[in-house]
């Protein structure tokens, strides 16, 4: 019975003296703790949010309006945003991609099938390419399909048009992509395309069919009074209205035999029309330039007759 | 006798009362019989995250006999919320004769299922474990909320080398990579087409998918658009203290988190194209991967 009361004793004393330890352990666990905090720096550094709070666990500044610290996990977790409200996404009535492809499907229409076949392309090569999930561009030329489209040519600017008019059209994007590829212009500032910068855009492109008589106009007068003007310059204001200026241009060398506009045309004519002729941009040879020029007449009527909405 | 008396004054309503009787008597077995199959989803948990090449354990409880056991991914957007998109996993069997069914299978693909095949500026709202459970009277059909992350461990550190670290823990649930939080419309999940991450830097998610160039800019490039466009008025190509933005060589941008006690940016968040929004704990995460190294840095 003694020894038994001595083995009680003796476990009784070491739980004990384990409590004891732990407690003790704790105590300057917590201590040390928090002698760990750091003192928050007399002078902010410069350029810091307002919402930038020092941190004295981490000795760090973080910003408050974002994430907030969990001393617990020690680390910052983000803070329940108030939710967003993303106006293109609620009020979006378009159908998707594969809706409108089932709509189409069966369409003869040139455009239709360019879009059902570019769309086709885009998933393939996106399938194959689970890395495009990263990317932050738009995406609209994987697997080079942005070609099926820029590929109808001026011939295919009406159709384009009239899908880009289309408010059901869900392929906005790539359509922009390839009216502004086509027309050799470069508008590009449509951030998001949000309805109200694809109205924008579209009302910009016909500031550019609409200005480009005048430039053209500048441009013969600047030649005249400077033939030797910078042609970079000259390249330069042709560039802003694209194949828009094509017209005036043909008018002013065909009709009005001014051939010093002729090694400017280059980047204003067709891509159709300069592989044709196999003309290279920057070739000098006039002749090509000239016969691009005589056969040109079927896409200025197009582009005398396009207009946007 | 006034017993007798009461039932004779009353027998139009005794005799309502004893036809209402009679019509449960019969009814509620019938209603028992032709009630549909009672389901609940025992796994997964609701709000569980899976990494791509994870096991996704459904069970549930099934009442009654059913011919038929399913499963089905929900994904809902803003354009189909009301009718969802389902995509069917396959069938559950039962355990034995014990009413549970099961069935297991693996998250195989980044941004599982592909979202890209939608227009843009959609997204999967409250992506769902849908099963359904078909008996001779009826369908029921309960589902619970998960989360498919973009990636494993691995995809996620072959791009930011942060996520080599032990604070990425696959195993913890929530992933704390995936669960930075929520990314703009309500209820949705880390991986969407919403926006991106200039977007996100910028604190302009409203807008949507944010990209004013063809392509990935350079530094000259992305500092005259973030002065002119943004009011960015501080941009510089080395690093300085209070930078909120920073632009990287493969086109990507982060909005500083965390600063340094010299005001140095030193953790960032990020969305990472159509994946989630995440954190990096080192401020030029990215040199390893597609995104490259930090090149531009910005503040209003």
């Amino acid at each position: 019975m003694k020894s038994k009361k001595k083995v009680f004793l003796l476990i009784g004393s070491a739980l004990m003296a384990l409590i004891v330890i732990i407690i003790s352990a704790s105590y300057v666990l917590a201590s040390s703790n928090a002698s760990n905090k750091y003192p928050e720096p007399a002078i902010r550094p410069a350029g810091l949010p307002p919402t930038a709070q020092f941190n004295p666990d981490t000795n760090q500044y973080y910003d408050s309006s974002v994430v907030k610290w969990d001393s617990v996990n020690q680390r910052y977790v983000q803070i329940e945003q108030p939710v967003v409200s993303n106006t293109s996404a609620e009020n979006i009535q378009v159908p998707s991609k594969e809706d409108w492809i089932v709509q189409h499907e069966n369409s003869t229409n040139p455009t239709d099938i360019a879009l059902i076949k570019y769309q086709q392309t885009i998933e393939a090569y996106d399938n194959a390419h689970p890395e495009v999930s990263l990317s932050s561009d738009w995406g609209v030329d994987n697997g080079g399909a942005l070609s099926i489209l820029t590929g109808l040519g001026v011939a295919g600017l009406p159709g384009l048009v009239a899908e880009l008019n289309d408010v059901n059209n869900p392929f906005i994007v790539p359509l922009i992509f390839a009216i502004e590829a086509i027309c050799k212009t470069d508008i590009s500032f449509c951030d998001t395309f949000s309805p109200a910068e694809v109205t924008a855009w579209k009302n910009a492109l016909n500031d550019e069919s609409n200005n480009a008589k005048n430039i053209v106009a500048n441009v013969v007068t600047t030649l005249k009074n400077n033939p030797s003007a910078n042609a970079d310059d000259i390249n330069n204001q042709l560039a802003d209205a694209g194949i828009f200026s094509l017209p005036y241009v043909y008018n002013e060398v065909i009709n009005n035999s001014n051939v010093s506009l002729l090694k400017y045309v280059a980047q204003i004519m067709p891509d159709e029309l300069l592989q044709e002729f196999n003309i290279g941009v920057g070739a000098q040879d006039s002749g090509a330039y000239l016969k691009a020029l005589e056969n040109s007449g079927n896409d200025i009527n197009i582009i005398n007759s396009l207009k946007v909405n | 006798m006034r017993l007798l008396q009461i039932i004779q004054k009353h027998r139009t309503i005794l005799s309502i009362f004893i036809a209402l009787g009679l019509l449960m008597l019969v009814s509620v077995p019938a209603t028992a019989v032709m009630a549909a199959p009672t389901v609940t989803i025992d796994s997964p948990g609701a709000n569980t995250y899976y990494l791509v090449g994870t096991s996704v354990y459904i069970e549930a409880y099934v009442s009654g006999t059913p011919t038929s056991v399913t499963a089905q991914y929900l994904c809902r957007t803003a354009y189909n919320n009301n009718t969802p998109y389902a995509l069917s996993l396959g069938s559950l069997t039962e355990e034995g004769s014990s009413n549970y069914y099961s069935m297991t299978f693996t998250v195989t693909s980044a941004c599982w299922p592909s979202l890209a095949n939608y227009a843009p500026n959609l997204s999967v709202i409250t992506p769902q474990i849908q099963v359904t459970a078909i008996d001779g009277t009826g369908t029921t059909k309960v589902s619970t909320n998960v989360t498919f992350c973009c990636g494993n461990q691995s995809t996620y550190s072959n791009i930011d080398s942060t996520f080599n670290t032990s604070y990425y823990n696959q195993y913890v649930n929530p992933f704390w990579g995936c669960y930075t939080g929520p990314t703009g419309l309500s209820g949705e999940p880390q991986a969407s087409w919403t926006y991106n991450c200039m977007a996100y830097a910028l604190g302009l998610t409203s807008g949507g998918w944010l990209w004013p160039w063809s392509g990935n800019p350079t530094y000259a490039q992305v500092s005259s658009t973030m002065s002119t466009n943004y009011g960015y008025t501080h941009c510089s190509q080395t690093t300085f203290s209070g930078a909120q933005v920073i632009y990287y060589s493969g086109g990507h941008f982060s909005k500083v988190t965390v600063w340094d006690v010299n005001g140095l940016p030193s953790q960032i968040e990020s969305k990472w194209g159509g994946s989630e929004l995440l954190s990096s704990l080192n401020a030029n995460p990215f040199t390893s991967g597609p995104y490259g190294s930090a090149i531009g840095y910005f503040s209003k």
